[in-house]
């Protein structure tokens, strides 16, 4: 690749291509591709060119105003200008340094926040209000009281039936079933001895009938494959 | 005007490129510098050949060199 000369760029655009326009130093980079050294043209109004080193020039004075009033150029684009114009009026810095807004503020605690632990501490007191509501209830619809004094006179009916059954079994005297039964002992045969009855019948035997015929063949013939 | 933008380093290679419709352009690259800027790359065509074109070719980028900013 050839040198990159712009006094050469711009003497060549001035010898050929008379009228500056972005088309014109497109045809001239199309038809003598050696002047520009692989440069491309940027901008959006294409009268730039930038090198591949990354070096820029304005090659087109005014591209945006009338044809008449345009002119080749070659104007360094340095980068490390600034932008603008110096601010004449700039403040000089002062004694404070700017908050760093990414940094996280506040401490927080184990508990987390206020409202967490307020939070926590009432889910535990939940179902609370219904056991205080019943708790009232039963203190004021106890009636045991009543029942305890109605059960007296239960009381005194299961005395007076308990009394009246151990007077009826005063009562019954069982010696004469007593008598009765020493009588018995004469009855039963209880002597030990042998057992002397004739046997009994034996129970029926069940009978299958007659095998079936022997044919001649293997009693156990191989399970089939 | 000669003595201030010598022609230096000349370079002349003919070369044949072919063109979109398939026919074939033959011209002469002349590779120079003038004085101590370029280097200059012109082509001129050798079907037909004009001797004379190179030299206005140099005499205009010579005229323009001398009106560039110093």
């Amino acid at each position: 690749m050839t040198p990159f000369d712009v006094d050469a760029l711009v003497a060549m655009l001035l010898a050929f291509y008379p009228v500056p326009s972005a088309a014109n130093l497109a045809t001239a980079r199309r038809e003598r591709p050696e002047y520009f050294a692989g440069a491309v043209i940027i901008s959006t109004s294409q009268d730039k060119i930038r090198l591949p080193d990354g070096r820029m020039w304005d090659l087109i004075f005014d591209s945006s105003g009338p044809v008449a009033g345009r002119r080749w150029q070659a104007l360094f684009i340095d980068p490390t200008a600034p932008a603008g114009e110096a601010d004449p009026f700039a403040l000089e810095d002062g004694p404070l340094d700017p908050v760093d807004e990414d940094m996280a503020l506040g401490i927080v605690g184990a508990g987390g926040s206020f409202e967490d632990l307020v939070t926590a501490h009432l889910s535990e007191l939940q179902g609370t209000d219904a056991v205080l509501q019943r708790a009232g209830e039963d203190a004021a619809a106890f009636d045991g009281a009543a029942r305890v004094e109605g059960s007296a006179a239960a009381f005194e009916a299961a005395v007076a039936n308990h009394v009246g059954i151990v007077a009826a079994l005063e009562g019954d005297d069982p010696g004469d079933l007593v008598q009765a039964s020493d009588g018995h002992l004469a009855l039963i045969a209880h002597r030990e001895g042998d057992y002397d009855e004739p046997p009994p019948p034996d129970a029926p035997v069940f009978d299958p009938g007659d095998p079936p015929p022997d044919k001649g063949g293997a009693d156990n013939p191989p399970p089939a494959a | 005007m000669d003595s201030d933008f010598p022609v230096d380093g000349l370079v002349m290679k003919d070369q044949s490129t072919y063109q979109r419709d398939g026919s074939l352009k033959r011209e002469r690259v002349y590779a120079f510098y003038l004085g101590k800027h370029g280097p200059f790359t012109e082509r001129v065509a050798l079907e037909p050949f004009d001797e004379l074109e190179f030299g206005r070719r140099v005499d205009a980028l010579r005229r323009h060199l001398q009106a560039l900013p110093k």
